[in-house]
């Protein structure tokens, strides 16, 4: 009788932990970080461009939540991606500024990324554009997006070169890709809809790190959306043809988690790693109402776009002002799949789960 | 603004950059209210002693905490490999102004 209780006590604990197991696994959520390149706080429709066609993200800004006071966790791209990845303030791990081809600096390998959490709590893990968080980009001895919790990705060190048309310095798992076919929006959107298509493990939840090169020089803009900018200054069409390149890719991103029905379930959240760079080859980002641009610490360098679609958890058509920063992301991911943040380190990011609510 | 400045700004890293980084202090603070002052026009430091001086006191304490953690890194000289295989489009080479070799390479 003794025996007879016990396996019926393990019996009942494996199924029902099974089962228990299951309902946790189906209602973790995918997770989708789309962040664009030096794109500045008025560069979209729907943070208030009068000039700029932004038709998808515009229609992304009504299906959830746009988050106005928005920071990157710096001021430009190398010390913002890695504060999105870390969740820590980046001077701490050691990125202070952009990270040239070659130099020795990189996010070292003690330190934990949100893509590594994701990946031990049973994700499927990719990293699709702009890496930029090593210098010592596919070389031995210091870690790759693989070594950083990857399990697939199709990466650069910085920006897409030459340029974003035709680009050929991608690398796909270490190996070098050569020449690409079209502008770089496109082919980093091609490579993540054929990850999620036949690449990851569809018995898992996945997380995809999607990072365009646009609207960050060398621009390179496709006809087909320079030509919806007509103007003397053809570095005008081109940067807002730019942006609507990088909108229209990230149309196509999202269509395709809709035809492969897994929008319901994924949590999208787009962003820029910084404010406008307006140079003098291309003046025309802009950051809207705030002081200056990509480098300052004042609000133009570092407010951005921030949107967040997640059915049925964020309310669409709403809006919050509190604000939040990229340091904030690993935190919230956290939170939202049930996994612990690291506690032997120090966190400057806090979770914003409570902001989805409105609170 | 850090009372320590390096000479020339450039993408190497030094070691005296390193060092310097190491010791650095904030030297100079402003106050802006977001909320009613967006484009931060008006600063209120000296309008407002007590915010500010609770302000700048989180600040500090944040910002020498990050410095202590920050690693340093062994000295390294830029090369532009990157900027140097940038091709621009026409449009920028008949602008006049920076060919993708300006000072600071690309960003």
């Amino acid at each position: 009788m003794q025996s007879h209780r016990t396996l019926l006590a393990l019996l009942s604990a494996v199924l029902f932990g099974t089962a228990a197991l299951n309902s946790v696994a189906a209602e973790r959520p995918n997770i989708v970080l789309v962040l664009a390149d030096d794109l500045g706080y008025g560069d979209l429709a729907c943070f208030g461009a009068q000039d700029i066609k932004s038709p998808n993200l515009d229609q992304f800004a009504k299906q959830g939540l746009r988050l106005t006071s928005c920071y990157a966790g710096h001021a430009n791209c190398s010390p913002s991606r890695t504060a999105l990845m870390t969740g820590r303030t980046p001077t701490r791990v050691g990125v202070r500024n952009w990270i040239p081809h070659g130099s020795p600096v990189h996010v070292r390998k003690e330190e934990v990324t949100i893509a590594t959490l994701l990946k031990g709590a049973g994700y499927s893990t990719c990293h699709v554009g702009k890496w930029h968080m090593t210098g010592q980009f596919n070389e031995p001895g210091v870690p790759q997006p693989g070594e950083h919790g990857f399990d697939h990705w199709f990466s650069t060190q910085n920006n897409a070169l030459p340029n974003h048309r035709n680009p050929d310095n991608f690398v796909r798992n270490g190996e070098a890709v050569g020449q690409t076919s079209g502008y770089s929006a496109h082919v980093v959107v091609d490579e993540a809809i054929s990850w999620l298509r036949v690449g990851r493990d569809k018995s898992k939840p996945f997380f995809l790190y999607c990072c365009f090169h646009e609207p960050h020089e060398p621009i390179a803009s496709s006809p087909n959306y320079t030509r919806l900018y007509p103007h003397d200054d053809p570095s005008y069409s081109a940067h807002h043809g730019n942006v609507t390149q990088m909108d229209d890719a990230f149309g196509r991103l999202m269509r395709s988690l809709a035809e492969q029905k897994l929008d319901g379930n994924t949590l999208v959240f787009f962003t820029s790693d910084n404010g406008p760079a307006i140079t003098n080859q291309h003046p025309h980002g802009s950051a809207g109402p705030l002081r200056d641009k990509k480098g300052f610490l004042t609000e133009g360098g570092i407010r951005v776009p921030g949107m967040i679609r997640w059915p049925g958890k964020v309310k669409p058509g709403t809006e919050s002002d509190t604000p939040v920063c990229g340091v904030d992301f690993l935190p919230t991911v956290c939170q939202i799949v049930g996994i612990e943040p690291p506690k032997d380190r120090t966190l400057d990011g806090t979770s914003i789960v409570p902001v989805f609510s409105g609170e | 603004m850090l009372d320590q400045r390096p000479m020339a700004r450039t993408n190497d890293v030094t070691d005296e950059e390193e060092k310097q980084f190491k010791a650095a202090e904030p030297v100079s603070f402003v106050l802006y209210n977001l909320k009613d002052d967006i484009g931060e026009t008006k600063d209120l430091s000296a309008a407002e002693p007590d915010k500010f001086a609770d302000m700048k006191d989180k600040l500090l304490k944040k910002y020498h905490a990050v410095r202590e953690e920050s690693p340093t890194w062994p000295a390294w000289t830029f090369d532009n490999r990157e900027g140097q295989r940038i091709v621009w489009p026409e449009y920028v080479k008949n602008r006049g102004k920076g060919k993708g070799k300006g000072k600071k390479g690309a960003k």
